[in-house]
């Protein structure tokens, strides 16, 4: 509880206004996505934080920052502020809520780097990229994702990361609040640049503020980031027409196309991963499952039940793969399409017309896929198959729902990723590690059969079981599929059963050697995989001892709970 | 304390995931950050707790007994201006009841007597003169003096023309009714008013959170639109509009006639041309929607089905459970009307039609909120400029009057505002 003198000296420094300290303020701050995961009664809230506060100036965080060290407080800063790994560890933290810094600093054009703020949100930034012709790196979470989050606090997947690979290498420069509270600026934001301090090549200050997952504002607070760019050689906005939830773009974009590849199994999708890569012709691309593609054809879940209930979607789109291919120019663009659908070929695959099928074609088909236990390998070994299915009609204005709705995933972030969680109340995510683009399919293997036992007593969603969702990364040398799941938000026993899932495995990656996933931050996930993975845990420990020797930050996402935690606190969190 | 109200809904709020998709436009409508923002207590106190995803989990908060209904609480909760915009950014990616959770919680607070006392003077002011300011009853139907207008039930037409009572008022409201009462005439429409019989139509008490007040007054118009014998009822405000077209269906209170604002019926009188836009007029214009006139107005039907699960987890509705997208409101009147006129430059804002931002001037008006009220409708004010308009036009009273006081307030860019009535008028060209 922070004294009337405490409060004052916090108001002091950032003014009054911004410095909250009563209860229904600090409880709007106590629940976070998938937040009942660190409640040990299995509620929604997370500790209470001591007090809210919304500072304007890296000086002002720098002030804060040497309160804490002063006091028995900490801080813990975020932007957007939507994920568990947001919340406050500890009663005695003070959220930083970074809403008031949401400035795009800078757009260096000739240089492509972007400075910006922590509230700039994707959709912000890229707006004003595409219309100096550049285009930036967005993880999958949407377009109302912090921009400088991803680059320098946290994860850093997306769909554009086949050609603008993992956001942690993007980030060229940074300017950090140090847990000392002093203010340091590392690396390049660009021309004209406020700041320029070398950091490698090799290894350098920012592998060890940013690392593989990112310190999740457990090591200070990042106030400005330098993003590296991309070209983006469309227009430089659209129009649209409808209403919600149905915008439809007045035209399809120059340059730029959208794919709906399908493959028989594993092997081929893979392979022809690889080879969109190896060729550059997958701007974004995004392996979706076949629940969430059955899902995006109906408007309702009735619908949903009436679809997935033929038993076509688990056969037909088990393995797709929907890719943007974008050109420099229309000449290039014309290459990367024929190389696609070379590839795609020669991959055993199939393009599928963007044509909305009816429920009732998928009622007359269903005996035939009934009879087969993968009917797209024989439908891919018919003659000129492609050939035949390229010469299918389809209406502009159908072209133009299913372009739209492709285009909103693939480029723009705007499908907002949970919008594909209506089929359930909430969603978890478990294994997903950041590496070969043949093992995530691995991965969502082991999951789906992790997923089985809770699926039969219908205590989670029966999506099929695979609900792998990922892509390639860095063109084809890496690659993430997250195992996902949809669960009941308000079933106690959905709830547990996430829970067990998510336990098991976390335990299963290791003993399969899946890679390092998703949730495997904080300390408790650190101790467990930290010791078959060079020890990365005790790196963690010491960098957080020699930099914040007096926790002035919260570091239960980073290195595990603080010391000036209570007791009751420091038992531990599990995340998923 | 129990709150059986809020404990009904909090698996509704336990789906929030804070996404914050609610404080800003549609993703896929996106342009421009400086206009992106779009809930006006979130842009201007900007914590969490003032948002509908804050209210939620402060409901909830509240329902679990963890925090209690004090003056801290209530300062939060009066503050939003009610203007439904969260409730349609959440069903974009889900069904949600995000503006059912807010007024909830405000009548809960209601209840606990925790109301800014303005709220308290406004009710008893529309108990006592049927009217929020309180005006003298006898001079309600002054409005229509000289205009020869039906007086009903005493004489019987087919349509009503409910002035509202900020227009009914307001010295510079009350022209526009004016003007829509002479282009009727013009027409040739059979149409009458209640005349100093005319009551507020109760969105005050429903924006406030006076549930039962708000019943109350409905209940009572109901009643005397059945005595009227009339077919139809059209409004001079878009507030009117979306209270008797939604709100009234929504507590239970069905009118049994055909609602219309103003711009529909006029839209239908130009396409037969029994109203001609001959006057050429040379204005560069955009057009604001109201919140009660656009998303608001969008009937909230009575769903009676089942709820089924399959799959394990996932619910469907037999039939499928209309969701409110705020789509079906109206938008398109207004603009139609707008761009059939000669030498009128028209051109729209960034923040519209279902994701129109709010002027700020609704769920009622206390003292403390002026500031961020005020701002709300300087921001609208900006980015009409921004769009290179002089003229700001709208079709709601309560907006107008918010519009006019803000600019009144602005040096650097003010703008004037017109009623959609009065440019209707003056291409008319009648007296």
């Amino acid at each position: 509880m922070l004294t009337v003198d405490e409060l004052k000296e916090l108001k002091d420094m950032v003014g009054t206004e911004w410095v909250k300290d009563d209860l229904p303020t600090r409880d709007a701050y106590s629940i976070y996505y998938n937040s009942s995961s660190l409640n040990k009664e299995d509620k929604l809230w997370t500790a209470r934080p001591a007090a809210v506060i919304m500072p304007k100036t890296p000086r002002e965080i720098s002030e804060l920052t040497k309160f804490c060290n002063r006091k028995d407080f900490m801080l813990k800063p975020f932007s957007t502020g939507w994920i568990t790994s947001c919340a406050p560890g500890s009663r005695k933290t003070i959220l930083l809520d970074l809403k008031r810094m949401d400035k795009i600093i800078d757009i260096d054009v000739k240089n492509q780097i972007a400075v910006v703020e922590p509230y700039v949100r994707a959709i912000d930034l890229q707006s004003e990229l595409w219309k100096h012709g550049l285009n930036v790196h967005a993880v999958s979470c949407g377009g109302n994702h912090s921009i400088l989050a991803s680059t320098a606090a946290a994860w850093g997947y997306g769909i554009t990361g086949a050609s603008m690979g993992y956001q942690a290498r993007n980030m060229l420069g940074v300017e950090w609040v140090m847990p000392s509270g002093e203010i340091l600026t590392l690396g390049s934001p660009g021309d004209g640049a406020e700041w320029f301090s070398t950091d490698g090549p090799g290894p350098g200050v920012r592998g060890l503020i940013r690392g593989f997952q990112g310190t999740f504002g457990g090591l200070g607070t990042f106030t400005k980031v330098g993003v590296k760019l991309y070209r983006w050689d469309s227009d430089p906005e659209y129009e649209v027409h409808g209403g919600s939830p149905k915008y439809i773009l007045n035209r399809e974009l120059p340059n730029l196309g959208v794919f709906i590849l399908m493959f028989p199994g594993k092997k081929e999708i893979t392979d022809a991963g690889y080879k969109l890569g190896e060729a550059e012709c997958n701007y974004s691309d995004f392996r979706m499952p076949a629940f969430f593609i059955a899902l995006g054809f109906t408007d309702n879940n009735l619908e949903l039940k009436q679809l997935w209930s033929t038993g076509v979607f688990q056969k037909l789109a088990r393995y797709v793969l929907t890719v943007c291919v974008h050109g420099h120019s229309q000449k290039e663009y014309q290459w990367k399409v024929k190389a696609l659908k070379q590839i795609v070929k020669e991959s055993g695959g199939l393009i599928l017309p963007m044509q909305q099928i009816p429920l009732l074609a998928f009622e007359l088909v269903k005996p035939f896929f009934k009879m087969f236990k993968n009917p797209l390998k024989i439908i891919t070994k018919i003659p000129f198959i492609q050939e035949i299915t390229d010469m299918l009609k389809t209406s502009e204005e159908m072209r133009l729902k299913l372009f739209t709705t492709a285009f909103f995933i693939l480029v723009r972030h705007a499908n907002n990723s949970q919008g594909g969680f209506r089929a359930s109340s909430g969603m978890f995510t478990s294994v997903g590690a950041f590496d070969t683009w043949d093992m995530g399919f691995e991965q969502a293997d082991y999951i789906a059969g992790v997923k089985r036992p809770a699926i039969e007593k219908g205590l989670i969603l029966d999506d099929g079981g695979d609900l792998g969702s990922g892509g390639t990364f860095d063109f084809g040398h890496l690659g993430y599929i997250e195992g996902i799941g949809e669960y009941s938000t308000n079933d106690p026993e959905s709830r547990k059963a996430t829970k067990a899932i998510v336990e098991e495995s976390l335990h299963g990656t290791i003993e399969r050697s899946l890679g390092l996933p998703i949730a495997a931050f904080g300390g408790p996930m650190n101790q467990l995989f930290g010791p078959h993975c060079y020890n990365y845990h005790e790196m963690i420990m010491k960098i957080k001892e020699k930099l914040d020797p007096n926790s002035s930050y919260d570091s239960w996402t980073y290195s595990g709970a603080s010391e000036k935690a209570f007791a009751d606190e420091k038992e531990g969190y599990t995340f998923f | 304390m129990s709150y059986p109200e809020l404990k009904a809904l909090e698996g509704d709020i336990a789906t929030c995931f804070r996404c914050s998709l609610c404080k800003m436009v549609p993703l896929p409508v996106f342009k421009k950050q400086e206009f992106s923002n779009i809930c006006p207590i979130n842009s201007h106190y900007m914590f969490h707790s003032y948002s509908a995803s804050g209210l939620g989990y402060m409901a909830l908060a509240l329902s679990e007994g963890r925090i209690k209904a004090d003056k801290a609480l209530a300062d939060i909760v009066f503050s939003c201006r009610t203007c439904g915009y969260c409730d349609m950014a959440c069903n974009f990616i889900m069904e949600s009841k995000r503006n059912e959770i807010n007024m909830t919680l405000r009548e809960t607070l209601v209840r606990e007597g925790l109301a800014p006392a303005e709220y308290k003077q406004t009710i008893q002011n529309l108990k006592s003169s049927g009217n929020p300011a309180g005006s003298t009853r006898t001079r309600a139907g002054d409005w229509a003096a000289g205009l020869n207008l039906k007086k009903l039930p005493e004489q019987k037409a087919d349509i009503l023309l409910y002035a509202g009572c900020l227009t009914r008022y307001d010295k510079k409201a009350l022209l526009s009714a004016r003007k829509l009462a002479k282009l009727l005439l013009h027409a040739g429409v059979d149409v009458g008013i209640l005349g100093d019989d005319e009551n507020c139509c109760g969105l005050p008490a429903h924006w406030m959170g006076f549930k039962d007040d708000f019943t109350a007054l409905a209940e009572k118009n109901a009643s005397s639109f059945k005595e009227a014998q009339i077919k139809t009822i059209v409004t001079v405000c878009g507030a009117c509009l979306g209270t008797l077209k939604a709100k009234y269906p929504k507590y239970g209170i069905k009118t049994g006639v055909e609602v219309l604002h103003g711009t529909e019926l006029l839209e239908r009188l130009i396409k037969k041309k029994k109203i001609r836009l001959t006057k050429p007029l040379n204005l560069k214009v955009t057009y604001h929607d109201p919140c009660y006139l656009g998303r608001q107005s969008e009937p909230q039907e009575e769903w009676m089905g089942e709820e089924k699960t399959v799959f394990g987890q996932m619910k469907y509705t037999v039939p499928p459970r209309k969701i409110n997208y705020g789509t079906e409101g109206v938008f398109n009147p207004p603009r139609t009307i707008l761009k059939s006129i000669k030498g009128l430059s028209f051109r729209e804002m960034y923040r519209i039609r279902e994701y129109s931002h709010c002027c700020g001037g609704g769920g009622g008006s206390a003292q403390q909120y002026e500031k961020m009220s005020l701002e709300a409708a300087k921001d609208r004010i900006k980015e009409a400029r921004e769009v290179g308009a002089d003229y700001l036009v709208t079709s709601c009273s309560h907006c107008k009057a918010q519009f006019e006081k803000a600019s009144s307030d602005i040096s650097s860019h003010p703008i004037s505002v017109l009623d959609i009535i009065d440019i209707v008028f003056q291409a008319a060209d009648i007296d």
